[in-house]
């Protein structure tokens, strides 16, 4: 719906924060905001003067916001067994701002993981009430490689987003992935349309994005050579010296999607509230079942992610499970990368391939 | 059936008909929906049981739909909710959501012979297979049960064994970890591997469905293997970790497969190449 | 761990749960922790029988039969140690509360120094004194799990008091702090600002109290079952803290336990 027909608009840089201000009026909107210590993180604004548009990528990305960390999704009436389907509702229709393409194709990710199979009514319903406005990056995260993953530093995909928003000189190209999205940008004043002049500009600008990054993965064969290389020692080496299974790699993960359920009893005893919340492969009941646990090593786990993010994801979904947002080896308490596991083994077993 | 297919984690409430202890630690129970949908499923599929407050736990179909809206689940005692399930009584609700997964490739075996291995409680998800081939016994070749258990008192569904057995329909072979009294099913004193050597259809002609422990399925598979089967063709109903049966939790992944909804039966073949199984 | 079914419970009446909580060496702020969850108290009371508790109430049968027994405090000297083992017997279930009961705790503190030398720093009179090593409950008697923290967290107790009145077996967390950091959105201190944080060894339980106000956790909480404290004492070393302040680290609350052994010993 964007460049094809040639629909988009030009909005002077000052007037962003205009338009940001109307757009509060009618909705939420959840942007990247700068806390003390040099952090920046997502949460509601009520003053677009707050926002922090430069921005490396955030601790938790705004994943968050369709499919929250605690939820109750069921509400039960313990003696009767009367269920109620607790509807997740947020006050006004939210909107991410300023999302990077990265975490953008990762709610893409999510979208099909949530609705291909079978469809989970919380996170659509919230999909579905969420508006995103994806921030193209003029430049390369610390540790962010999604040039490497076909997922940055500008939007690759066609749809599933709304706006599209391109800084260039002195100004923003607006563009549209939905109509909603189209109804969202019109709501600025001193919008302009778009030239060719403007496109070539948005495309320098690309480039230029493409050309500051330092982390690479080639991941051409990589499913397939991890897919037979499970027992490289590359997992219990690093599992058993550095990793501490504390989950933060897939807490931060804006494509891991794992969930675990409780049912929390009132002390009335009269309700229950059926829960779910994050979980994470790396966490040691995992995989625990009866006489049993299939995941007992933290080889194992470690195995999981990593060969779940870059190869058996393909299998099952068509895509990799890692977006290349460089979150999961930033929050790792030790550094754990999983590109240099890739890499080590890719080290490892192509001069065997090339003889 | 296909409960609440707008939202699958909305289970509804299933009626129990009837408590049957089995064993020891096992027991039946059949249940029904007071809906007027009919309830349809494959042998090899499972619900989501559920008792507010407590849980769900994944349970096997150990029937075929009966009537139009009946089924049973043969159970044994492992935590809080099959506990809590062993605690109630006819009249009582329980809460289900199912059918989830693939069922067991009956297709496939169409014109051959099958052989069917079960070890414990692994005989639960078999028993509607058994059903549904002496149903329909004339689309299948020989028909083969080999079941193992730890003791006497450890069979499940003993009179209907018996039936089977004295039917000819089905070759029933049984194996006890315990030396067996005489006359019980002809039982033989071991593990259920020793009850392959009493196969008598070629190999190439059969398809085996087995469930048990991990570790029974992985030497009954390699036995097989090594006498001739293709790995395509022999078939492992495995269990994981659950809670949601809809492919999202992720708890019940191996590799690339989702137990809930690629599994619980797999061809032996496809699945052993991933990590953290015990194939 | 729980068994209802075990035989020598079976003819007991069913009744309102009969709680007894007994103390030995600590604080006795887990014993007031219980007293001060009021708002939950007063429903549970309704539901439970308090049949002894020192703090609550005088009297009681200290012999039993207690459907559960919670047990605060390590022990530390020998006629503790042989009530245990009575209270043991007569209780369905005994669960240690807090990290005193759990590992330990600040009791153990002690444990590095020469018994004769601890009794003579804080007694005149040592002629009463039968003490000895201070060690965890479970040291002495088998337990059926564990509410842990110090003082015991909320959502340990909460479930234990809930599973006894649903007649389930409770759940209680086995996960590290980092878990609740992240599910409660915390920055990490560890990464983001350089704090020793020892939540990734850490049992949670908490909701991460202190990174959500911007501190290292310290470990109040005890060790996290299969923790890889030896791979979090390597990275404190390569953030540039000292052998010492690492041992100290890993022995806060109480002596190494066996998960920590391999931090402390860095
Ligand atoms: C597809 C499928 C079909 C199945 N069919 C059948 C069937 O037909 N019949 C049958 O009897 N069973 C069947 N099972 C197995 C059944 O699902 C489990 O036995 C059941 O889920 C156990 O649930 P529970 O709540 O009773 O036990 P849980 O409370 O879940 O406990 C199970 C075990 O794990 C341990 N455990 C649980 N949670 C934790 C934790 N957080 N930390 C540490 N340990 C923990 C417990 O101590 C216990 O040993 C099937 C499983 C699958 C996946
Ligand atoms: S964040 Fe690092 S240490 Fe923690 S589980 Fe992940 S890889 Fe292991
Ligand atoms: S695996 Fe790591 S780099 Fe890849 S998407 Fe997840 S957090 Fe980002
Ligand atoms: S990496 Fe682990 S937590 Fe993340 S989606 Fe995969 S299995 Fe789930
Ligand atoms: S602050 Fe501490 S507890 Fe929180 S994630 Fe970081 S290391 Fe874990
Ligand atoms: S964060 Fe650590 S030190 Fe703080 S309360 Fe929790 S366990 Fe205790
Ligand atoms: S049971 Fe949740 S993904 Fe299979």
């Amino acid at each position: 719906m964007k460049d094809a027909q040639g629909e988009g608009y030009l909005l002077a840089r000052d007037d962003l924060f205009d338009w940001t201000d109307t757009l509060l009026r009618d909705f939420a909107v959840q942007g990247p905001v700068l806390k003390k210590k040099g952090q920046t993180v997502f949460e509601r604004i009520d003053d677009p003067s707050s926002l922090q548009l430069d921005y490396c990528s955030t601790m938790l990305a705004p994943r968050n916001f369709i499919y929250p960390q605690r939820q109750e999704f069921l509400h039960i009436q313990r003696s009767s067994g009367q269920t109620r389907v607790v509807t997740p509702a947020p006050a006004a229709r939210n909107i991410l701002f300023a999302i990077h393409p990265c975490d953008m194709h990762a709610i893409t990710v999510l979208d099909r993981i949530f609705s291909r199979d079978s469809w989970d009514f919380s996170y659509n319903k919230a999909r579905h009430e969420t508006i995103t406005v994806v921030l193209n990056c003029a430049k390369a995260c610390d540790q962010g490689f999604c040039s490497s993953m076909g997922t940055g530093p500008f939007l690759k995909i066609k749809d599933g987003y709304d706006v599209e928003i391109t800084p260039v000189d002195r100004a923003y190209v607006m563009e549209f992935g939905s109509r909603r999205g189209r109804d969202l940008i019109r709501k600025a004043a001193n919008l302009r349309r778009i030239t060719g002049a403007d496109l070539s500009q948005k495309k320098r600008v690309e480039k230029k994005a493409e050309a500051s990054f330092t982390k690479f993965l080639d991941t051409k064969g990589l499913p397939e050579l991890l897919a037979r290389t499970l027992n490289h020692s590359v997992y219990k080496v690093t599992a058993d010296t550095r990793c501490l299974n504390c989950t933060n790699c897939t807490m931060v993960c804006p494509t891991c999607y794992c969930y675990n359920t409780e049912d929390l009893t009132r002390f009335d005893l009269k309700q229950v509230e059926r829960k779910r919340h994050w979980d994470s492969c790396q966490e040691l009941n995992f995989a625990r079942v009866h006489g049993g646990n299939f995941r007992s090593s933290r080889e194992a786990r470690l195995r999981q992610f990593v060969t779940h993010k870059l190869c058996t994801w393909v299998e099952q979904y068509g895509c990799v499970g890692c977006i290349g947002c460089g979150r999961c080896m930033t929050w790792c308490p030790t550094g754990i990368d999983l590109t240099e596991m890739a890499k080590e083994i890719q080290r490892d077993w192509s001069p065997a391939e090339k003889r | 059936m296909k409960i609440n297919p707008g939202n699958p984690l909305l289970p509804l409430r299933a009626v129990v008909l009837h408590k049957t202890r089995e064993t020891e630690n096992t027991f039946s129970l059949k249940l029904s929906l007071p809906d007027t949908r009919p309830v349809t499923f494959q042998p090899g599929q499972f619900n989501m049981l559920g008792i507010p407050g407590i849980g769900e736990a994944a349970l096997s179909f150990s029937s075929l739909p009966i009537g139009k809206r009946s089924f049973v689940h043969t159970i044994r005692l492992a935590g809080n909710v099959t506990e809590a399930l062993s605690r109630v009584s006819k009249g009582d609700r329980v809460h289900v959501r199912g059918p989830f997964g693939n069922g067991w490739p009956v297709q496939q075996a169409k014109g051959k012979n099958v052989v069917i291995v079960a070890g414990g409680i692994g005989m639960a998800p078999l028993r509607p297979v058994v059903y549904y081939l002496l149903q329909n016994r004339k689309s299948f070749g020989k028909l083969l049960l080999l079941y193992g258990v730890r003791s006497e008192e450890d069979i499940l569904y003993r009179d209907e064994l018996e039936d089977w057995l004295k039917s000819g329909e089905i070759k029933v072979l049984l194996s006890m970890d315990e030396k067996p009294r005489k006359g019980i099913l002809g039982a033989r004193q071991g593990v259920v591997t020793t009850l392959l050597d009493a196969i008598d259809v070629p190999l190439a002609d059969t398809v085996t469905f087995t469930c048990g422990p991990e570790i029974m399925m992985r030497f009954v598979a390699r036995q097989l293997i090594i006498r001739g089967q293709g790995g395509n063709r022999i078939f492992v109903s495995l269990e994981r970790r659950m809670k949601c049966g809809t492919a999202h939790c992720g708890h019940c992944q191996i590799g690339a497969k989702y137990v809930c909804k690629d599994g619980p039966v797999f061809a032996y073949a496809d699945i052993k190449r991933f990590a953290d199984t015990l194939l | 761990m729980f068994n209802p079914r075990n035989p020598r419970f079976k003819n007991m009446k069913r009744m309102k749960p009969r709680i007894a909580v007994f103390k030995y060496s600590c604080c006795a702020g887990c014993e007031f922790q219980l007293i001060f969850f009021q708002k939950h108290l007063l429903e549970t009371l309704k539901a439970v029988d308090v049949v002894y508790c020192k703090m609550l109430k005088s009297g009681g049968v200290e012999a039993g039969p207690f459907d559960v027994a919670l047990i605060e405090g390590a022990i530390t000297e020998e006629w503790q140690a042989s009530q245990l083992k009575k209270i043991r017997e007569a209780s369905r279930y005994l669960i240690p509360i807090g990290s005193c009961a759990v590992c330990g705790g600040i009791p153990a503190i002690k444990n590095s120094t020469d018994e004769l030398d601890v009794e003579k720093r804080v007694y005149a009179d040592t002629a009463f004194l039968h003490s000895v090593t201070a060690a965890p409950i479970d040291h002495y008697v088998k337990v059926d799990g564990y509410v842990k923290g110090c003082p015991m967290g909320e959502r340990d107790l909460d479930e234990l008091v809930i599973s006894l009145l649903l007649g389930k077996k409770p759940v209680f967390l086995e996960y590290c702090v980092c878990v609740e950091c992240k599910l409660r959105g915390a920055i990490c201190v560890l990464v983001a600002y350089g704090e020793p944080c020892m939540g990734p060894v850490t049992n949670a339980g908490c909701g991460a109290l202190c990174p959500v106000n911007n501190r290292a956790c310290y470990s109040c909480w005890g060790p996290m079952r299969d923790a890889n404290a030896k791979a979090l004492a390597d990275q404190f070393l390569k953030m540039g803290l000292r052998k010492e302040d690492i041992f100290r680290k890993f022995t806060e609350f109480g002596q190494p336990t066996d998960e920590f052994k391999p931090g402390a010993l860095t």
